[in-house]
């Protein structure tokens, strides 16, 4: 199963900072559309890493079951 | 990569031990340290008292490595030390502290100032900040 986990504000709108998700045939702008929907993160400004790599979600970038996808809010260091 | 995070706020001994062990260096001539204090920001008739710190260690640690080496090729310079907050970090303390050495000052100011933007825009930190009624909101940085 892949790994879902979330940071900051976004850990805190989703009551969460980690998921485990069966993901079959999807690519990474509709799973993310998915979680949008499902927790209301639409209005967030977010960045979005798979396996430590930080990612547009595309269509065209499939993710897989083996995956980690990591859901950041913007950043706040300093 | 050496260990950046530190749980709590960054104290001044810290500091004045990390500028001890550099005056082993002999071939430095010039020290620049940036300081990140925790402000007591107004919003709303609210008070920030302190900031809480957390991060996505592993993609900051690679973040953290890649701003390194690139200021090391960008800048001559003999050294240089990046810590960052964890935790709670009241207001008045510090929770960034960058500290950069070379032979000689012409390098330190432009690289400090490299080293702490890119920090603060690159590396995947987040900060709750705490207000003095017990209700928080989240930092984002400008």
């Amino acid at each position: 199963m892949a790994l879902i986990r979330y940071f900051g504000q976004i850990a805190e709108v989703t009551g969460r900072t980690r998921e485990q998700v069966y993901i079959a045939n999807t690519n990474l702008k509709d799973f993310v559309d998915l979680l949008n929907e499902q927790y209301g993160l639409d209005r967030f400004q977010k960045q979005i890493a798979v396996n430590q790599v930080l990612v547009k979600p595309d269509k065209s970038y499939l993710i897989k079951d083996s995956d980690e996808i990591v859901i950041l809010p913007p950043y706040a260091g300093g | 990569m050496k260990n950046v995070f530190i749980e709590g706020a960054i104290t001044p001994e810290f500091i004045a031990e990390s500028l001890a062990k550099h005056q082993t260096k002999h071939s430095i001539g010039a020290h620049n340290m940036f300081l990140g204090q925790v402000r007591a920001d107004e919003v709303d008739a609210q008070k920030v008292i302190g900031i809480e710190y957390t991060c996505y260690i592993e993609l900051a640690n690679s973040q953290l490595e890649t701003i390194r080496e690139e200021t090391f090729q960008k800048f001559k310079l003999t050294c240089m030390h990046i810590y960052h907050s964890l935790g709670l970090v009241n207001v008045g303390e510090v929770c960034l502290f960058v500290f950069v050495s070379a032979t000689r000052r012409k390098e330190v100011y432009a690289a400090t100032e490299y080293l702490v933007n890119r920090v603060k825009e690159e590396v995947p930190i987040f900060g709750k900040e705490i207000f003095d009624n017990e209700t928080h909101q989240w930092k984002v940085n400008q």
